[in-house]
């Protein structure tokens, strides 16, 4: 064999990855090779020195902190995906041929409800209305108004602006496209009161609401993990956890949990949290084994002793 | 793949968050290890865990079950590794040619105390041994330093390695011996 072949299995010998026969081989040529003698020590003083350098190593609180951006990550995706779903749909829709005739005529209209200021259109943020729920659009506003050209000697103009829509929305709370715009106002309002408001009605919705609606479902979810995680405002974080016990044992809700637990500053939320969820059914899984080891950490070193005594507490109801 | 992981991925499929949570949570681990020991960043490491999972969320819906649900997540987390351009700012690093005071306000060289054996501040030295390693892996070419972090760092087989990045082990072993004989040669002179 070729002293070269053995320079190369020198190397695969310290990453322990030559076979048994390989390794007699070695050992062999090892000992009448004074060259590849050498050459192992110098890669083991090598190896010494790459132990000098330890990259960094994960931590509970990075995988945490990867684990919330990534719902908040997958909820963010979720939305853009809905909104060119219904782009999508509304284009398919355009492009049959009774639509196309139809077309022609319905410009017209377009044209004269811009003159006239007024969209009583019924799609609007790809909301529909439904049997059980009722949009009025009210008179626009008209704003950002830009004037493009003007020609003096035909008379054309061209000119953009915005056209700011009051919606007027009445309907059950547990209607689906009621619910989607809670929770965008739960995601995104910048008013907490409004935020609050609409994170209390989507508590409000009855146990059926979801059925046969799964991505309903994780869309409201998600919504409410974000608020709970994310929102600045206390208030609005425990009306989120509150609306969010109705989804429980889910695994994603338990864990947004946990983090409260885990991180959350206020006592009282992170108490709420605690008894939110019910540890003894779960304490055969994983899931369940993770929250009493993290109740055994609280118990020991939270630095807020009613967190201490909460936690004692409940390890001492789940051993009963 | 166990009937347990295979029921979770179908229901994933169907839009079940809980189920691609439990995946996500399965796996996530060893994600976000090859990408921290691979950018030495905990910044860097979180972005590529996003993109690594937001890239499963939406291929999931078309996974056809025909590779291992590890193996597919696994080519994609090397891959985002491997394209990923962090736009932080990166901390400098010193080099063992600078000079630095003593405690009595001599000049001495890094080179010249790990020379020496002695007896300074050996936390600082160890910081600064660890920079210029640091410095020799991040002057790889990427499949080179994404080898040499999985053998080295995570311990993974060749023939696993092979596996996540699609290609055959000889490749792997090519890509080990350049990285070892590149680092060999930017860390000479630290030979102890």
């Amino acid at each position: 064999m070729k002293h070269k072949q053995y320079q190369e299995w020198l190397q695969l010998y310290l990453y322990d990855e030559l076979s048994e026969d390989e390794k007699k081989l070695l050992v062999q040529h090892l000992n009448t090779c004074d060259k590849c003698r050498a050459e192992l020590e110098q890669l083991q003083s090598f190896h010494k020195i790459l132990m000098s350098y330890q990259p960094s190593q994960i931590s509970e609180k990075l995988l945490q902190k990867a684990r919330n951006d990534l719902q908040v990550k997958i909820y963010e995706y979720s939305k853009r995906k809905n909104i060119w779903r219904y782009i999508a749909d509304a284009m398919n829709y355009l492009l049959t041929p009774k639509v196309q005739v139809a077309i022609g005529g319905v410009v017209v209209g377009i044209l004269i409800g811009y003159f006239v200021f007024r969209f009583q259109g019924e799609k609007i943020f790809g909301l529909k209305q439904t049997s059980t729920s009722v949009m009025e659009a009210g008179e626009s506003r008209l704003t950002n108004i830009r004037f493009l050209e003007r020609n003096a000697q035909t008379g054309d103009v061209e000119f953009s602006f915005d056209a700011v829509v009051p919606m007027h929305v009445r309907g059950n709370v547990d209607d689906e496209n009621i619910q989607k715009v809670l929770a965008r106002i739960a995601v995104s309002e910048e008013n907490i009161g409004t935020r609050l408001r609409a994170v209390g009605m989507l508590g409000m919705k009855s146990e059926e609401v979801y059925k046969g609606k799964p991505e309903l479902e994780n869309e409201i979810k998600l919504a409410l993990i974000t608020v709970l995680l994310h929102d600045e405002n206390l208030g609005v974080r425990r009306e989120a956890l509150n609306a969010l016990k109705q989804y429980l044992p889910d695994t994603s809700v338990v864990r947004a949990f946990l983090t409260i637990i885990r991180n959350e500053k206020n006592v009282s939320l992170k108490i709420a949290a605690i008894n939110a969820i019910n540890i003894s059914e779960l304490k055969n899984q994983p899931l369940g084994r993770e929250i009493i080891e993290l109740l055994k950490q609280k118990a020991q070193s939270d630095e807020n002793n009613y967190v201490k005594i909460k936690a004692i507490t409940t390890l001492q109801e789940i051993e009963q | 793949m166990n009937n347990g992981e295979l029921e979770l991925i179908l229901q994933a499929q169907k839009g079940n968050m809980s189920a691609f949570e439990q995946l996500v949570q399965k796996y996530d681990k060893q994600v976000i290890s090859i990408a921290l020991k691979y950018v030495n960043s905990s910044e860097d490491a979180k972005d590529i865990y996003q993109e690594v999972f937001l890239r499963v969320y939406k291929g999931l819906p078309k996974f056809q079950l025909k590779s291992e649900f590890s193996t597919w997540l696994f080519r994609i987390t090397t891959n985002v590794c491997l394209s990923y351009k962090s736009v932080r700012q990166k901390q400098k690093l010193v080099s063992l040619d600078q000079s630095y005071n003593g405690e009595e306000g001599e000049s001495h060289t890094l080179k010249d105390t790990i020379a020496s054996d002695a007896s300074t501040d050996s936390y600082t030295c160890n910081k600064e041994l660890s920079n210029r390693i640091e410095d020799a892996l991040k002057s790889l070419p990427a499949r080179q330093r994404m080898v040499f972090t999985l053998k080295h760092y995570e311990g993974y087989k060749l023939r696993e390695i092979a596996v996540m990045m699609n290609c055959t082990e000889g490749t792997v072993k090519r890509y080990l011996f350049e990285a070892i004989r590149r680092l060999r040669n930017q860390l000479e002179d630290l030979r102890v």
